[in-house]
C-alpha cells in the first residue's frame, strides 16, 4: 500500500462498523431501472453510497457520505441510503432480465464509489455473471488496486472518469491527485480479464475543457489495449436541488452547462488528436 | 399544419434507413401534401353539427311502408336515404363519400335513440363533452317530424322500460354503465370489406338470389327468410344508387370545373363510382373507393363507433401489387390516396348522449385500421403496404382512423418495429401496439379456431374482432371496481347517496381476517357481474328489433342463414363484452387494507373506514399510511399477486355466464370511463381522494409508478391478459426527447419486444410533455390540432372535457427510455 492511498480500503469498514468478512451487506443509495445512459441496452443501475472524492461538480451529492442521510424538502424528509444484502440487490436486478435479453442490456454498479465497497461490489457482480447478466461499473478508480482486482473478473464494461490530466488541478477540484487513478487504468488495461474500457471526461467549462487537457487525455487513451471509446459528458446542474435539500452549498454556481455544439467541437478536436480512437458525444461517435 | 408535416418528414429522414421507405420521394414530391394539408385544415376547422337529414328520410320512409316487416322497412328507408340524401364532393378530394349531409355531422339514428336528442335539445350546443351545433332548421325538423313519429318506438325506450331493477339501481349510482348500446347503433364489428371489394355488390347479390331460389314460402320458416333476403337486395340496390349519385355529382362538377387537372380528377372519380362497389374493384384506387362507399353506408344505416376497416394491408395488397407491377400507379400516388382516405375517416362524428360521451369523449368513431401480424399460414404478413399505411398516419396526423399494429415478435421484421417506434415518437398517440400472440389467443378463447384466429384484427379501442364473421358487443357494459371497494367496505351502501344499492356484505368491523375482507370484495363483484349479465340479456332481446341488413351484406353466413347480424346470423357469435374499470384502484385498495389493517396493524378497520368516510380530512396519518402502502406498477411481489388472483377470479366469474349467443367476454378498456366512474366513488384505501378519476385500463394509478417503464410492464404482466378477450389497455406517457436519439429508438424496440415476451397485450404511448398540455388547456385556440391518446383512441385534446384533460396531464411521466 503506498502512502497516497493509505486508509482507502478502510473507508467502508470504519464508517459502517462492519468487518471485512461481513461482505454480504452494503450501503446502497438507490436502484434505478430502465436506464439507457449507463452502458449498452436497458440497464438497472445500482448506486452505492459513499465516495472518497469530493468533486465540486458532483451531481449526486447524496451519494458522497457513507452514512444514511436525511434531506429536507419543505416539511418532507427524504431518506438517502439503505443497507442491503447482496441477495436483495441481485434479486432486484434479476427482475428485469427479460429487458436485458431483448436490449443487450444488463446491470451497472455506480456510485458513490463502487470500489469503496469492493467485496460487496464483487459479490454482486459475481452473482450477476453467474446468472448470465451483462455487468458494468462506473468508477473514479480512486482505489487501492487490490480492490480493483476483486471486481475485474466479473466485469464486461468498465466506465472510468478522467477528470483532469494535471495532478494539481485534479487535486484542486476533486480533492486528491490523479496519479493513482491513471496508474490503476494502466494496470487494469494489462490485466488478463476480458472487459472493455470506456473513458469518460465530464466537461466542466473553464475547469477541464482546455485543448491541452483534452490532448493529454487522448494521448493517454491511445495506448490502452482495452479501450472501447472516449465519451465526453456534458456538465449539468440537475443536482443543485439536492444540495439545497441536504443544506449544502453548491460551489460552481456560475458555471453554465456547455452547448451541444461546443461539446461536439471538443469531441472532434480529440478525434483529430487520436483518429484511431472512438470519441463519443451525445450518444454518437464523431467523425472528422 | 404544414409545418407539422414537414417536421414529420424531416424526422423520418433522420431516422429511416433503407427498407421500403418512400421518404425521399415524399420530400422531393411533397406537392401532394399540399392537397392533404388543405383537406386536413378543412376538417380541423369544421365544428361538429347535428345532422338530421338521415333521420328525416328514415321517418318519411317508415311512414310510407307501414305494415311491412321491420327489416324491410329498415331496408326501404336505407334505400330512400341513398336516393335522397345530400351528395357532396369537396374540393381536392380523390376518395369521396359522406354518410350525412355535412362534414363532421352527428347523424341521429332515430329508430334507435331519437329521445337522446329530445332530452338534450337545449343543451346539445354546449354540453361539456362532445357538443354538437344544432341549427334552428334541424331543431324544427326534429320537433315536427321525427319526435312525433318515433315516440315509444325506439330501442332506447325499450331498454329503459325493460332494464332489470338491480341493474338500474347500480347504473343510477354510477357503479355500472350499461346504456351504451341503446343510445347509438351497433358498431363494434368488422364488416367483410374484402368481400365488397373483390366480389362487388353484384357478386353478393348473386349469392342472395341463389339463396333465395332455394326457399319455398310454403315451407314453415321460409317466409321470414325470403323477406329478409329481399331486404338485403333492397339495401344492395341502395348502395349502388348512392355510388352512382356520387358519379353524377362528380360529372356535374367536372362540367363546371375550369382547372383542367381537377376536371380530370373529377371525371376519374365519376368513372370509379360508376364501377364500384357495384362491381369488383380492378385497381387499388377503386378498392379504396369501394371500401369507403361501403363504410359510409353502414354508418348511414346506424351511426355508431367502431366500424373497423381492419387489416387493410392484407386485403388491399393484391390490388396494390398488381397496380405497381403493371406500372399503373406509383408509391407516391398510393400514398396520396391513402392520405386522402385517412382524412375522410376523420370527417365522421359519433353522436351519443351526454353521459355516454363522458365515457368515450372526443366524437370517437374508432374506425380501427390494422397493419402487421401474420397471415392465414402463420407467416409474416408485413408488406410494403403496411409501411405506406403507417406513413399515412404520419402524414395526416388526424384522430382517425385509429391505427393499430399487430406485432408478431417471432415473425415480423425489425424494420417494421422500427417504423412503428418512429410513428410512436411523433406523439400522435398512434399506433396502438398489440402483441399478436395474445390477440390470437383471445380470439381462440372466444371459440374461434386457430386457423381463422390468425386473421384477427383490433376493434374499436383495443377489443378483438374477426372480419365478416363475428358478432357481439365488444364493450356492452362497464363495472366500476372503485365502487366495488367502496361497497365492500360499507356493507353495500353508496357513499354519495347514502343508499344501500348492492348486496349486503356485512359491517367491515366484523371482518376479522383479511380473507373476510376479500370475500366481501368478491361477493360485491359477483353481484355486479350478475346484474350486468341480466342487463345484457335484455339488451340482446331489445336488439333483435334492430336489424342491420347493409352491414349483414358482407357477413357470408347472414346470407346463408338468411338471418341478420343482429339476430345471430354471423358465423361466430360470442357473448357480450363486460368491461372492468379501476383495475389499479382495486389492487391498490386491497393491498392497503391488507398492509394497514391486517399485516402491520398501523390502523384499525374502524379508523380506516372513518377516514374514508371523511375523505381523509382530519385523518392525515391514515392518508399517509394509505399512500405509502405498496402500489401496483412497481414490480413489487408484495402487491402484484393480487393482480394474478383477482383478475383470474373476475374472468372466471364473467365466463360463468352465457348469453344466447355464447360465453360472456371480459375486457379492460376504460376509453374515458374512468373519469365519470371516479366522480361516483368516495375515498379509497389506495389513498385516492373522493370523486377523483380512477386509473385507466391496466395502467397504474397516476403518479404511483415510481420505478420506470420496465417495472410497469412487469406488474401489468400479472394480469392474465389472454383471458380478457375484449382486450386490455395500457397507457404510458413518454417524453418526446426520450425518443429523439437512435439509441432511444433501439431501446424502445427492446422494450416492446420484452412486453411481448411478458405476455402483455397492448400498449400505447403519449409522447407529450406536460407543459404543452397545460398551455393547450389555457389557450385551446392555438392547439386545435393537438392530439392526445385518451385511452385506446386519439382525440383532439382541446375538445375533451376539463376532467379528462386533467387526467391526461396527471399521468406519470416516464423519465427514461
Amino acid at each position: 500500500m503506498t502512502n497516497e492511498i493509505k486508509g482507502l480500503d478502510n473507508f467502508m469498514n470504519d464508517n459502517l462498523g462492519i468487518s471485512n468478512k461481513a461482505i454480504d451487506k452494503g450501503m446502497v443509495l438507490r436502484i434505478e431501472k430502465s436506464s439507457i445512459h449507463d452502458g449498452p441496452g436497458l440497464r438497472t443501475v445500482v448506486f452505492l453510497k459513499g465516495c472518497p472524492l469530493n468533486c465540486k461538480w458532483c451531481s449526486t451529492p447524496e451519494s458522497q457520505s457513507f452514512q444514511v442521510e436525511n434531506g429536507h424538502s419543505g416539511s418532507k424528509v427524504i431518506k438517502y441510503g439503505m443497507e442491503m444484502t447482496v441477495e436483495e440487490v441481485v434479486k432486484e436486478i434479476m427482475k428485469d432480465s427479460v429487458f436485458y435479453f431483448h436490449s443487450d442490456g444488463g446491470m451497472t454498479l455506480s456510485g458513490g464509489e463502487v470500489l469503496s465497497q469492493p467485496d460487496f461490489a464483487a459479490n454482486i457482480l459475481k452473482e450477476c455473471k453467474r446468472n448470465g447478466i451483462n455487468t458494468a461499473i462506473e468508477t473514479s478508480f480512486y482505489s487501492n488496486y487490490e480492490n480493483i482486482e476483486k471486481v475485474l473478473p466479473y466485469l464486461d464494461h468498465l466506465f472510468v472518469d478522467i477528470k483532469h490530466m494535471n495532478s494539481e488541478e485534479h487535486k484542486k477540484w476533486v480533492g486528491s491527485d490523479n496519479n493513482i487513478i491513471l496508474d490503476n487504468i494502466k494496470r487494469a488495461d494489462k490485466s488478463d480479464c476480458n472487459f472493455k474500457i470506456h473513458v469518460r471526461v465530464p466537461i466542466i467549462p473553464s475547469i477541464n475543457d482546455e485543448e491541452n487537457n483534452l490532448t493529454e487525455v487522448a494521448l493517454f487513451c491511445k495506448n490502452l489495449f482495452k479501450l472501447e471509446e472516449i465519451e465526453l459528458l456534458k456538465y449539468h446542474r440537475l443536482g443543485t436541488d439536492t444540495y439545497k435539500k441536504l443544506g449544502r452549498n453548491y460551489e460552481l454556481k456560475n458555471i453554465e452547462s456547455p452547448t451541444n455544439e461546443y461539446m461536439y467541437k471538443l469531441a472532434v478536436y480529440m478525434k483529430k488528436i487520436a483518429p484511431e480512437i472512438n470519441v463519443k458525444v451525445d450518444g454518437k461517435y464523431v467523425n472528422v | 399544419m404544414q409545418q407539422h408535416i414537414i417536421k414529420a418528414i424531416v424526422f423520418l429522414i433522420n431516422f429511416y434507413k433503407g427498407d421500403v421507405s418512400l421518404l425521399k420521394d415524399n420530400l422531393k414530391n411533397a406537392k401532394y401534401l399540399d392537397r392533404i394539408s388543405k383537406m386536413k385544415k378543412r376538417v380541423v376547422e369544421t365544428k361538429p353539427e347535428m345532422d338530421l337529414e338521415n333521420a328525416r328520410i328514415l321517418t318519411k320512409s317508415f311512414k310510407e311502408n307501414e305494415g311491412k316487416p321491420l327489416v324491410v322497412k329498415k331496408a326501404e328507408a336505407f334505400r330512400k336515404q341513398c336516393m335522397e340524401k345530400t351528395i357532396k364532393i369537396w374540393d381536392d378530394e380523390l376518395i369521396v363519400g359522406c354518410p350525412g349531409s355535412k362534414m363532421r355531422g352527428g347523424i341521429l339514428c332515430a329508430d334507435t335513440c331519437w329521445s337522446v336528442l329530445d332530452e338534450e335539445l337545449d343543451t346539445i350546443n354546449d354540453r361539456k363533452y362532445d357538443p354538437f351545433h344544432l341549427t334552428e332548421e334541424d331543431r324544427k325538423v326534429f320537433v315536427e317530424e321525427i319526435r312525433p313519429y318515433w315516440r315509444g318506438r325506439s330501442t332506447y325506450e325499450a331498454w329503459l322500460a325493460q332494464i332489470p331493477e338491480d341493474t338500474r339501481v347500480l347504473r343510477d349510482s354510477g357503479m355500472v354503465y350499461i346504456n351504451r348500446k341503446a343510445v347509438r347503433g351497433w358498431g363494434e364489428t368488422t364488416a367483410g370489406y374484402e368481400q365488397i371489394i373483390t366480389e362487388g355488390l353484384s357478386g353478393i347479390v348473386k349469392n342472395i338470389e341463389e339463396r333465395k331460389s332455394q326457399l319455398d314460402i310454403t315451407v314453415p320458416g321460409d317466409y321470414e327468410k325470403i323477406y329478409y333476403l329481399d331486404a338485403m337486395l333492397i339495401v344492395a340496390d341502395g348502395i349502388k344508387i348512392l355510388s352512382n349519385r356520387y358519379a353524377d355529382e362528380a360529372e356535374r362538377l367536372a362540367e363546371l370545373e375550369t382547372n383542367p387537372v381537377r376536371k380530370n380528377e373529377l371525371l376519374e372519380i365519376a368513372s370509379i363510382c360508376r364501377h364500384v362497389p357495384e362491381n369488383p374493384a380492378r385497381t387499388f384506387r377503386e378498392a379504396l373507393q369501394s371500401l369507403y362507399i361501403y363504410q359510409i353506408s353502414i354508418i348511414m344505416e346506424q351511426n355508431a363507433a367502431s366500424y373497423n376497416p381492419g387489416r387493410m394491408d392484407q386485403y388491399l395488397y393484391p390490388f396494390y401489387k398488381a397496380d405497381i407491377e403493371a406500372g399503373r400507379i406509383t408509391n407516391e400516388e398510393v400514398q396520396e390516396l391513402l392520405d386522402c382516405l385517412w382524412i375522410k375517416f376523420s370527417e365522421t362524428c359519433l353522436f351519443q348522449d351526454a353521459i355516454t360521451a363522458e365515457y368515450a369523449a372526443g366524437y370517437p368513431m374508432f374506425q380501427n385500421v390494422c397493419v402487421g401480424g401474420v397471415d392465414e399460414n402463420g407467416r409474416n404478413a408485413v408488406n410494403d403496404l403496411s409501411y405506406l399505411i403507417l406513413q399515412a398516419t404520419i402524414d395526416v396526423q388526424l384522430y382517425q382512423p385509429s391505427l393499430s399494429v399487430r406485432y408478431n415478435q417471432g415473425k415480423n421484421p425489425d424494420s417494421f418495429l422500427k417504423k412503428v417506434v418512429e410513428l410512436i415518437s411523433l406523439g400522435t398517440g398512434f399506433p396502438a401496439f398489440h402483441n399478436d400472440e395474445v390477440g390470437i389467443m383471445m380470439l381462440m378463447n372466444k371459440g374461434i379456431p386457430l386457423r381463422e384466429a390468425y386473421n384477427w384484427n383490433p376493434c374499436g379501442c383495443v377489443e378483438t374482432n374477426l372480419e365478416g364473421r363475428l358478432r357481439h358487443y365488444t364493450a356492452l357494459a362497464d363495472i366500476n371496481l372503485g365502487g366495488i371497494v367502496e361497497l365492500a367496505l360499507s356493507d353495500g351502501k353508496n357513499r354519495k347517496s347514502g343508499d344501500y344499492i348492492s348486496v349486503r356484505t356485512g359491517n367491515p368491523l366484523g371482518f376479522n381476517t383479511f380473507d373476510d375482507f376479500m370475500e366481501s370484495i368478491k361477493e360485491q363483484i359477483r353481484y355486479s357481474v350478475r346484474a350486468v349479465v341480466k342487463g345484457s340479456h335484455v339488451i340482446d332481446e331489445v336488439c333483435m328489433d334492430r336489424p342491420v341488413p347493409a352491414l349483414s351484406l358482407t357477413f357470408k353466413e347472414c346470407i346463408k342463414n338468411a338471418k341478420d347480424y343482429a339476430w345471430g346470423g354471423a358465423k361466430y357469435n360470442a357473448g357480450n363484452g363486460i368491461i372492468l374499470i379501476g383495475i389499479a384502484d382495486l389492487i391498490n385498495s386491497i393491498a392497503a387494507v391488507k398492509n394497514i389493517v391486517y399485516d402491520n396493524k398501523t390502523a384499525t378497520m374502524e379508523e380506516l373506514t372513518k377516514a374514508l368516510e371523511c375523505n381523509f380530512e382530519g385523518y392525515e396519518r391514515i392518508h399517509e399510511l394509505c399512500t405509502e402502502a405498496p402500489k401496483f406498477g412497481n414490480d413489487d411481489e408484495s402487491i402484484d399477486w393480487i393482480a394474478d388472483e383477482m383478475y383470474t377470479f373476475i374472468a372466471d366469474e364473467i365466463e360463468k355466464y352465457s348469453s344466447k349467443f355464447g360465453k360472456m367476454t371480459p375486457g379492460i378498456l376504460p376509453v374515458s370511463g374512468n373519469t365519470p366512474f371516479g366522480l361516483e366513488v368516495g375515498a379509497l384505501p389506495s389513498g385516492r381522494k373522493a370523486w377523483k378519476p380512477l386509473a385507466d385500463g391496466v395502467s397504474p394509478n397516476g403518479g404511483t409508478d415510481l420505478n420506470g417503464p420496465t417495472s410497469v410492464l412487469k406488474s401489468v404482466s400479472h394480469i392474465p391478459h389472454g383471458r380478457f378477450v375484449q382486450g386490455t389497455l395500457l397507457n404510458m406517457k413518454v417524453e418526446p426527447e426520450m425518443l429523439s436519439t437512435d439509441n432511444g429508438i433501439k431501446q424502445m424496440m427492446a422494450l416492446l419486444k420484452s412486453m411481448c415476451t411478458l405476455g402483455v397485450y397492448h400498449i400505447q404511448f403519449n409522447v407529450i410533455d406536460q407543459k404543452k398540455l397545460l398551455k393547450a388547456q389555457k389557450n385551446p385556440e392555438n392547439y386545435k390540432g393537438l392530439l392526445v391518446r385518451v385511452a385506446g383512441y386519439t382525440a383532439y385534446f382541446v375538445e375533451l372535457g376539463k376532467d379528462v384533460q386533467d387526467e391526461i396531464i396527471g399521468r406519470t411521466v416516464q423519465q427514461r427510455v
